[in-house]
């Protein structure tokens, strides 16, 4: 297991290496001059116009050969050193520092009820196939994938805010956000609910908590319906095999036949679609954290493609290429954990 | 079994809920965060360095945390202004303005005394001399026009790169000098707007802490640093987002496109403000910027006009509507067009593209300005009116006899057939016309250019396509913008800064930011800057009106630019906020000094 576990480890900056290479191959297909912006910081030196870009071409090295200007800018990453994001006003490593905890927060959240409510919905649907829970159950999904999120964002938003003033968007209260400035409040993570538990303080722990609530719902929705859907399909075959047919001979109980035997069987494609889903979550939400006016990084992402901010692209897409490559380096973990067949192979 | 313990469950997030929901339940009657004013707009803040500020979401609230030499009276009107931190308006009556016999003209300002910095720092008139030199070295902001008026030469190349470093400081260091506990500029001829230059309230001129800001390694005040301090990006300037003003409010915290939020000064020289705390979100999805003002989690907005209908009536939110009349929304057509850019296509009048001198034919910009109808405009814009000519008609000397390009299909197209010998018709062209997404309606106006153009021949081909602020005003200095820039056509409203129609050099004018980056420059030079010239320095009223109808009439022949309406505007707010105003030019932006909540007794 062990041995598994540091292979999987050391593939992960070999996956890394490869998407910077890959991006930096499509960069080159930049024109020049947005070439130059990504290597030129100084605004007096891109103001002095096209004839100047010669000279900046040549100053930067960027008629070098591709492998001479890759490794200078894979030197230039690894000083920590991501560029200036226009659209952000700050560098583009702050910037994904400041964006990346509201993001991570709602998707922590929302990930451990899409996940064990996809997985309890899929299997209660298939238990019960052609029953009425498993029409309503499908109904559900249904409605799920096709509804926007957009829409679904703004129901939640009117009914359980505008009418109730139950459930605010925003990350956080007006009085919690003066407690966290007056510096009272020491900020570890930048996850709200988790730093208010680290600073012990239940009232912006829930606070937090009832700022997540709608997001959190939306997304959960949302995402439930995919699982869900795949839960159920996966469950359906698992409980045709024979395996399942000989525990029930053997006389076990239903549920440990269906607990034990054909779910856990049936988990193995929906462990590897909710690592995946989970990773895209953290890119995705632009719409969500739109309308429920939470600045993550969806609307980072979102600001920084409209404004063609091409430094704070790559910052992001190397972000996201190592939260999938991280989730899905959990899944291979956890394939390895429910399935023994992995480890020895 | 089962039963009984999805009941426990259903009955434990039952009071999760309820617990978590409790605390936010509005209470009717009373105000919500007595002391805290939370505004909501959609666009963010630039920068908060004054001397760097080049949009109005920057400009209008820096105005807050900074104080200016004058300003414009609360409650007043911008055609007066009123001492701020000096201690009176310079004026000849009270000696602080005097005109040599060769027209060399000083104009003093006393320092008030017991002005303190947010920082503890007492105001000296150091500050001050140290403020304007910055302000005369920064290629940006009010930079050009002080250069113009005290040094004789905007240009700042002229100064670094022609005149040499040496002329450079000698000239800054006669143009502004103490004397006791006096600043004193020295203007090489008598300038009508000068005065004017000073009162935006702290804004783009505000007054800075020496000693704090080279602290913060911004231009030590020295003329061998002068090049390095000319013009630095936002990544390297180190006051893009700190503040240490005189003003009212203090800056707290800059969440970067998120809020910004200030505290209230309590040592401001005027006394403290009512309120304590002020907050500024960036809302950008209007239906959640309702909600909130509707629960009172935020008590101003400024919605765009058509979604009025959705406020009246809404119980505790009051529409103010305001009369913008300084503010002009223009269609700027760019005879220099970056050749690089994206936006002209091939590049050549082949049918599918432009070249970048295509709107140095006067037909085309005839046939545009034809092709344009305003009063869909201002249909579309919800409030304001249209204007004949390039100036409002609340600013002086306007002249509603002059001739005006009112909607014509059938010139335009004489002029489009007339243009490029021929060519233009022929082949057909294509550009791009960027929007900002910072005024939503500008979309509208981008749009009704392209049907009244498209409409005429089909080879003639417009493709709008919005940006945001940053990408759209960078594309406006040119070469920043990773989509190329100055565009083709730009849709831009242009704030009056008062009502004197010295005003009209901010489109005509050779230095002025219109002329500078439209590419008319040269010709500005030869016809219009002599009369502004004359303008300025001319104090007969019927002179100046000669002068200024001259000069409205030379932007209608030329048709320079596409001036389309004047604005109006409307601010929603919870009937518990006190104490707004706001003048008729954007200028001088809220003024949040004077706000307080409650109900009056």
């Amino acid at each position: 297991m062990l041995t598994y576990i540091a292979r999987r480890f050391m593939l992960f900056p070999l996956v890394l290496f490869g998407v910077t290479a890959l991006i930096f191959f499509l960069m080159q297909f930049l024109t020049p001059y947005q070439l130059v912006a990504l290597y030129v910081t100084d605004i007096t030196e891109l103001q002095k116009g096209p004839e100047h870009l010669e000279n900046l071409v040549e100053r930067h090295g960027l008629n070098d050969p591709f492998l001479v200007k890759y490794s200078k800018w894979l030197g230039s990453l690894l000083r920590g050193n991501l560029g200036w994001s226009r659209s952000a006003r700050m560098p583009v490593g702050a910037a994904l520092k400041r964006f990346f905890p509201s993001t991570l927060e709602l998707v922590l959240w929302a990930s451990i009820p899409i996940v064990l409510g996809g997985v309890w919905l899929g299997t209660i649907s298939a238990t019960r196939k052609d029953t009425l829970i498993d029409h309503g159950a499908r109904l559900w999904a249904l409605a799920g994938v096709s509804l926007p999120a957009f829409l679904l964002s703004l129901f939640l938003l009117t009914l359980f805010y505008t009418k109730t003033g139950w459930f605010p968007p925003g990350s956080i209260s007006l009085w919690a956000e003066k407690l966290i400035l007056s510096g009272e409040f020491r900020q570890y993570t930048g996850v709200y609910t988790l730093d208010a538990l680290l600073n012990g303080n239940l009232a912006v722990f829930f606070d937090a908590l009832r700022h997540l609530a709608l997001p959190c719902v939306a997304l959960i929705i949302v995402q439930w319906a995919s699982l869900m859907r795949i839960m159920r399909s996966t469950m359906l075959e698992a409980m045709r095999q024979d395996y399942v047919t000989t525990a029930r001979a053997k006389g076990l109980r239903e549920r440990i036949v269906i607990n034990k035997h054909a779910r856990r069987n049936a988990l193995l494609p929906v462990v590897t679609i909710a690592g995946a889903m989970i990773a895209r979550m953290i890119g995705g939400l632009v719409v969500i954290e739109t309308v429920f006016s939470r600045k993550g990084l969806g609307s980072f992402a979102m600001s920084a493609a409209l404004q063609l901010d091409f430094p704070a692209i790559l910052g992001f897409t190397l972000l996201i290429t190592a939260v999938t490559v991280s989730a899905n380096l959990v899944v291979d973990l956890l394939y390895a954990w429910i399935d023994p067949r992995v480890r020895l192979s | 079994m089962r039963f009984r313990r999805l009941h426990t469950w259903a009955a434990v997030l039952t009071v999760v809920v309820l617990a978590v929901s409790a605390a936010g339940v509005a209470q009717s009657g009373t105000v919500n965060s007595p002391d805290t004013l939370v505004t909501a707009r959609p666009g963010g803040i630039d920068t908060l360095d004054p001397h760097y500020g080049s949009d109005i979401g920057s400009s209008i609230f820096v105005g807050n945390i900074y104080g200016g030499l004058l300003r414009h009276p609360r409650f007043g009107t911008v055609n007066d202004v009123e001492p701020d931190l000096a201690t009176v308006v310079p004026s000849s009556e009270n000696g602080l303005v005097t005109v040599a016999p060769d027209g060399t003209t000083f104009v003093g300002f006393p320092i008030r005394q017991n002005v303190l910095f947010h920082n503890g720092a007492t105001l000296t008139p150091e500050d001050v001399l140290y403020t304007f030199q910055r302000i005369l070295i920064t290629d940006a902001g009010y930079g050009a026009d002080f250069r113009d008026i005290l040094l004789g030469e905007p240009d700042i190349n002229h100064w670094l790169e022609e005149a040499g470093i040496d002329a450079f400081w000698d000239a800054i260091q006669l143009a502004v000098q103490i004397k006791g506990n006096i600043v004193e500029f020295r203007l090489p001829e008598p300038n009508v707007v000068f005065l004017n230059l000073f009162a935006d309230g702290g804004r783009y001129n505000a007054i800075m802490n020496k000693a704090w800001c080279v602290e913060q390694d911004c231009w030590p005040g020295t003329k061998e640093t002068i090049t390095d301090y000319a013009l630095v990006t936002q990544a390297e300037n180190p006051i893009h987002g700190k503040t240490n003003g005189t003003g009212p409010f203090k800056l707290v915290n800059w969440d970067v496109g998120s809020s910004v939020t200030l505290e209230r000064f309590d040592d401001y020289w005027e006394g403290p403000a009512p309120l304590k705390t002020v907050i500024r979100r960036t809302i950008p999805e209007w239906g959640t910027a309702r909600s909130l003002l509707e629960q009172g989690d935020v008590d101003i907005v400024t919605p765009e006009a058509w979604y009025i209908p959705q406020l009246v009536g809404l119980p505790g939110v009051n529409l103010v509507f305001r009369d913008e009349s300084l503010t002009v929304t223009f269609l700027l057509l760019n005879q220099n067009i970056d050749p690089t850019a994206a936006s002209i296509w091939s590049g050549q009048l082949d049918g599918a593209g432009i070249p970048p001198d295509f709107f140095t034919d006067i037909d085309i910009r005839k046939a545009m300005n034809y092709a344009f109808n305003r009063d869909a405009a201002v249909e579309a814009s919800g409030l304001g009116s249209v204007i004949r000519t390039v100036i409002p008609p609340a600013v002086q000397y306007y002249d509603e006899d002059q001739p005006f390009y009112a909607y014509d299909p059938e010139k335009a197209e004489e002029h489009f057939k007339a243009a490029w010998g021929g060519e233009a018709w022929e082949k057909g062209f294509k550009f791009t016309l960027y929007w900002s997404s910072l005024v939503p309606t500008w979309e509208a106006y981008a749009q009704i250019l392209e049907a009244g153009v498209e409409a005429i021949n089909p080879k003639f081909q417009i493709e709008v396509q919005g940006l945001e602020w940053p990408s759209y005003i960078d594309g406006w200095w040119g070469g920043l913008s990773p989509f190329g820039g100055p565009f083709p056509v730009y849709v831009l409203g242009n704030i009056y800064t008062s009502t004197d129609a010295s005003m009209v050099e901010s489109v005509m004018a050779s230095t002025g930011a219109f002329g500078s980056t439209l590419g008319y420059s040269a010709q500005a030079r030869e016809e219009f800057d002599p009369l502004l010239a004359l303008g300025v320095q001319t104090f007969e009223a019927e002179a100046r009106r000669e002068i200024y109808e001259d000069l409205q009439r030379l932007c209608y022949e030329n048709a320079l630019v596409i001036p389309s309406h004047v604005g109006g505007n409307v601010f929603a707010m919870r009937d518990w906020v006190q104490g707004f105003y706001m003048l008729e030019s954007w200028r001088r932006g809220t003024d949040f000094y004077t706000i307080w909540k409650g109900y009056p007794e």
